[in-house]
């Protein structure tokens, strides 16, 4: 069975009505992955580069697949740009980010691989910032922890990378 | 969240549990090559250096970081005790930078910041620079606080390369430093959108118009000088500048030299002005200025008046206390018509005190919003008696612009002085369409004697909402 989603008015029931009413465009992304569908405003959809070119070329449809983004990230996403379009004022937005992006590295690996997909740079370049300040100032140990990296170096080898490289000493 | 969301949305489990959950390996291995670069590059460059010891993997995938960071004042977070003089730390980061410039991958890097302390990294600069030119370099900072060593009378050099100056991808650049610079007689900067200079000491006065001249595309120009310059005559010229600043204040009275300022750019949408020593202002017609910050405090400048009536078309417009003295001192001078004024922001004077204040308002027809940043009487911090007096004489008719537009009034350093609360009692009374008043007081007792009284005004605005703050002294 196919969950059509809405994001924008919560009070149009049907499609048919969506496309009577005013003259802002809607668009239908489908996530390949697992079926799942959103209905967007134009405005909102174009900020993801991949398919601003693809409306432009007029290669949009009806309904515009997108792959390798889940449904579950395509939500958030898109969550994120409708926030970024309607809100103008800096300090909102930041708080709006802040709060948006508590979320686990994981999570947060899987939305910076989908933005990349997706060519949106604000998105991407937040998330990115985020992970960065994670791991900012920290040893290499507590990083390791933090982005669950598997040591495989042996400690001859850190500690002949540590002595050539005696400036990045933190620890 | 949007209800029409949460309709749809069955028993799934929220995005980030049902990502985790999953995984409790080292998803961030997964990522491309060029996202993890991505992050690093984020990082100043010694942490994105750091991270080569955290696995295999992660060995050089810093070498292809877009942007490099080399600040030389994190040596202070290096091991306590590890280098004895500050000569070595210099030395130690002068190697470390040029490891990094030799591992590096060199395909592109978009951002190179270089900010130095000494004499021994700004001999390096010249390298430096040099070598990440070629790699499509869109941004280039360079600063340099080694000049506090160096006595007074000596100028300090800091070499930059030829190439910089003929630099075809080279967006943004930013100077910072009381150092000479040397620039060659023939630019050519075809992308350079932004330019800062900030302390730059020129070799002569055509130097910065040489350097404009070499930029096509130019659109935002800070200067800002602190010292004594070489400049007498500073002429900009670009058509294609949107925001303009130039900023000039010189405390000693040693080598005070006044000088002249001449503006030519038709598509400029922000100005600020800010000096104590010119004697000359020249503009020509901008005629899509939106923003303009004029503060002069020059006595001897006479054509500082005729700069308020080239600026007179703005939207946004703040004027210094002491460009409200010049007008009051200034005999018949009448102010032009801000048809487009909707922001005002006015400094504080004591020789002209407010008498200007109602002839301005009559000037100002379309005014939303007026701000008074140093309050009504002016906070000196050092001095002990912080504050003038003046007279506050009500005009015989009501300016047009608090019975029609005026919505907002944001007074700062209020000390709740009779003359001032005469003042804000006038534009309480009288202000029809006020929205919001919102006064800052400095501390507390003054706060709670005026309030009372405040409170008890009457409104000419019955919706208007008065709003007291408190913000704390900082000395």
């Amino acid at each position: 069975m196919k969950k059509l989603k809405f994001i924008g008015n919560p009070l149009l029931q049907s499609r048919e009505k969506i496309n009577m009413s005013s003259d802002k465009k809607w668009l239908t992304l489908k996530t390949t992955e697992d079926n799942e569908e959103f209905v967007v405003e134009e405005s909102v959809a174009i900020m993801s580069n991949v398919i601003k070119n693809m409306v432009e070329d007029g290669c949009a449809s009806s309904v515009i697949p997108v792959p390798r983004v889940k449904g579950n990230a395509m939500g958030k996403i898109i969550e994120f740009c409708k926030k970024h379009t309607e809100e103008s004022d800096e300090k909102v937005l930041k708080e709006f980010d802040a709060e948006f992006l508590n979320l686990g590295p994981d999570a947060l690996y899987d939305l910076m691989v989908s933005a990349n997909f997706l060519e949106i740079k604000v998105l991407l370049d937040s998330v990115t910032t985020k992970v960065a300040d994670m791991i900012k100032g920290k040893s290499s140990e507590e990083i390791r922890n933090i982005l669950k990296i598997e040591n495989d170096l042996s400690a001859e080898e850190i500690e002949e990378s540590r002595r050539e490289n005696c400036w990045t000493r933190q620890e | 969240m949007d209800s029409g969301l949460q309709k749809t949305v069955t028993k799934r489990p929220r995005f980030s549990e049902d990502v985790s959950r999953c995984n409790n390996q080292d998803m961030i291995s997964n990522l491309p090559d060029a996202l993890i670069s991505h992050i690093l590059s984020f990082l100043p460059t010694k942490y994105a250096v750091g991270t080569t010891i955290l696995s295999k993997r992660w060995n050089y995938l810093w070498t292809s970081v877009k942007n490099l960071d080399f600040n030389s004042s994190l040596i202070l977070n290096i091991g306590r005790g590890y280098y004895a003089s500050s000569d070595e730390f210099m030395k130690s980061f002068v190697e470390f930078v040029e490891r990094v410039l030799f591992f590096h991958d060199g395909m592109s890097v978009d951002k190179l910041c270089i900010s130095s302390r000494s004499r021994v990294c700004d001999n390096q600069i010249y390298t430096w620079v040099s070598a990440v030119l070629p790699c499509h370099l869109k941004e280039l900072q360079v600063t340099s606080t080694s000049v506090r060593q160096t006595p007074s009378s000596e100028l300090w050099q800091v070499d930059l390369p030829w190439s910089l100056f003929t630099c075809k991808t080279l967006t943004t650049l930013k100077l910072c430093g009381g150092f000479v610079l040397r620039i060659p007689t023939r630019v050519c900067l075809p992308a350079l959108k932004i330019l800062h200079l900030d302390s730059v000491i020129y070799v002569d006065d055509v130097s910065i118009q040489n350097l404009l001249s070499g930029c096509p595309v130019l659109e935002d120009l800070d200067i800002e000088r602190r010292n004594w310059d070489g400049v007498q005559v500073i002429d900009i010229t670009s058509p294609t500048l949107k925001r303009f600043s130039l900023q000039f204040f010189l405390y000693d009275h040693f080598g005070r030299f006044p000088y002249k300022i001449s503006v030519s750019a038709p598509s400029l949408l922000y100005l600020k002005l800010a000096d104590n020593m010119a004697v000359k202002y020249s503009v020509d017609k901008m005629p899509s200025l939106v923003e303009a910050q004029i503060g002069i405090y020059n006595y001897n400048s006479p054509s500082s008046l005729k700069l308020v009536k080239e600026v007179a078309h703005v939207r946004v417009l703040q004027l210094s206390g002491k460009i409200l003295e010049f007008i009051e001192s200034a005999k018949n001078y009448k102010f032009p018509l801000f048809h487009n004024l909707v922001r005002l922001e006015l400094g504080a004077n004591k020789e002209a005190g407010w008498d200007l204040l109602a002839e301005l308002l009559q000037s100002t027809p379309n005014l939303e919003v007026l701000v008074f940043p140093r309050g009504l009487v002016k906070r000196i911090s050092s001095s002990k008696k912080p504050y003038f007096q003046f007279e506050w004489d009500p005009p015989e008719t009501v300016p047009g612009c608090l019975l029609l537009s005026l919505k907002m009034i944001i007074i700062h350093d209020f000390f709740g002085k009779n003359c001032e609360m005469d003042l804000v009692e006038y534009l309480l009374e009288n202000a029809k369409v006020l929205k919001q008043m919102t006064i800052y007081f400095l501390n507390f007792k003054r706060q709670e004697s005026c309030q009372r009284n405040l409170l008890r005004c009457r409104r000419g605005s019955p919706t208007c909402k008065l709003e007291l703050i408190l913000k704390g002294i900082d000395y």
